[in-house]
């Protein structure tokens, strides 16, 4: 690390390349998905603050627990599958509503829990994956590289 | 990658904080395959998850663009990267259907956007690759209530 550097500015080697923090959080911001990572005890711990959120965050939820997050009625499914992840029966689980809003069409929002396991298996915590996929289940036929400059 | 991902000091981000390890598991959990390359189109990152769809291996880090694409078509990945870096466009994206050698064949859908820090800097690419065929034979809705009584995997 070149410590003349800004932290934000130092190269964090990962298992497959380096990226700043800088980096981290501007790749984080532009993908196509909402991320949401909870720790092994329930710890919100980062949430990827996208342009067009489909739920929106605020800083506030960083550090607090995840079952704090969710409207009572039903945190005890959201408990049942983070127990399910840290007891090993499921990896994952997934939800799809459709979502209206002010537009003439609902959206299609794809929800997504992930066990997050390091290589020796032991549970890390959980991603919760959101994506609007109305655009992706619409696409016709193919689309290929070679057709760029069409 | 044996010690816990707790381990390691927290890396500052802009809304929470990770430490490295965590940051190499989020992003190798994620549905999607990742490449980033830097604004001068060398590979510096890609997530190691475990069922990628285009094969990555490490001696493609620090390398251009040119190393992961088959020469037919990097023209056209130059067209983009170029147009990303002249703020022409911000997205461009592409679907195929890879064909499996038993069973149906996969839709994958794969894309790429230009990275742009606040002040709208071009600061590199992101490609990501998605198999979206699961996601494209949803129907009707399951909700979180939907998992009432349900003792085993969803889907």
């Amino acid at each position: 690390m070149d410590s003349s550097l800004a932290p934000s500015e130092q190269s964090i080697p990962l298992h497959t390349g380096a990226l700043t923090a800088r980096q981290i959080d501007l790749l984080l911001t532009h993908l196509p998905l909402d991320v949401t990572y909870v720790d092994a005890g329930n710890i919100v711990r980062f949430y990827s603050e996208t342009k067009d959120r489909t739920f929106p965050r605020t800083p506030a939820v960083v550090g607090r627990s995840v079952l704090q997050c969710h409207p009572p009625s039903s945190v005890h499914r959201v408990k049942r599958i983070l127990d399910d992840f840290r007891d090993g029966l499921r990896d994952a689980a997934e939800f799809w509503i459709q979502l209206k809003g002010d537009a003439t069409e609902s959206r299609f929002i794809h929800i997504r829990y992930f066990a997050v396991r390091d290589s020796a298996g032991a549970f890390q915590g959980t991603i919760e994956v959101t994506q609007d996929v109305t655009g992706i289940r619409k696409l016709d036929g193919e689309r290929r590289l070679l057709a760029e400059g069409e | 990658m044996n010690q816990p991902a707790s381990s390691g000091s927290p890396l500052p981000l802009h809304t929470g904080s990770l430490t490295p390890e965590q940051i190499d598991l989020v992003f190798s959990h994620l549905p999607v395959d990742l490449t980033f390359v830097d604004a001068n189109d060398e590979v510096q990152f890609y997530s190691d998850a475990r069922h990628r769809v285009f094969e990555r291996t490490p001696d493609v880090i620090g390398r251009t663009v040119l190393g992961c694409h088959p020469p037919h078509s990097v023209l056209q990945v130059y067209r983009i990267l170029d147009d990303f870096r002249a703020g022409k466009r911000d997205a461009a994206e592409f679907w195929i259907h890879l064909k499996e050698e038993a069973g149906e064949p996969r839709f994958i859908h794969i894309r790429f956007f230009a990275v742009r820090d606040p002040d709208r800097k071009y600061v590199g690419t992101i490609e990501v690759v998605q198999d979206v065929s699961g996601i494209r034979g949803l129907e009707g809705e399951r909700r979180l209530l939907d998992e009432d009584g349900e003792g085993k995997p969803a889907g």
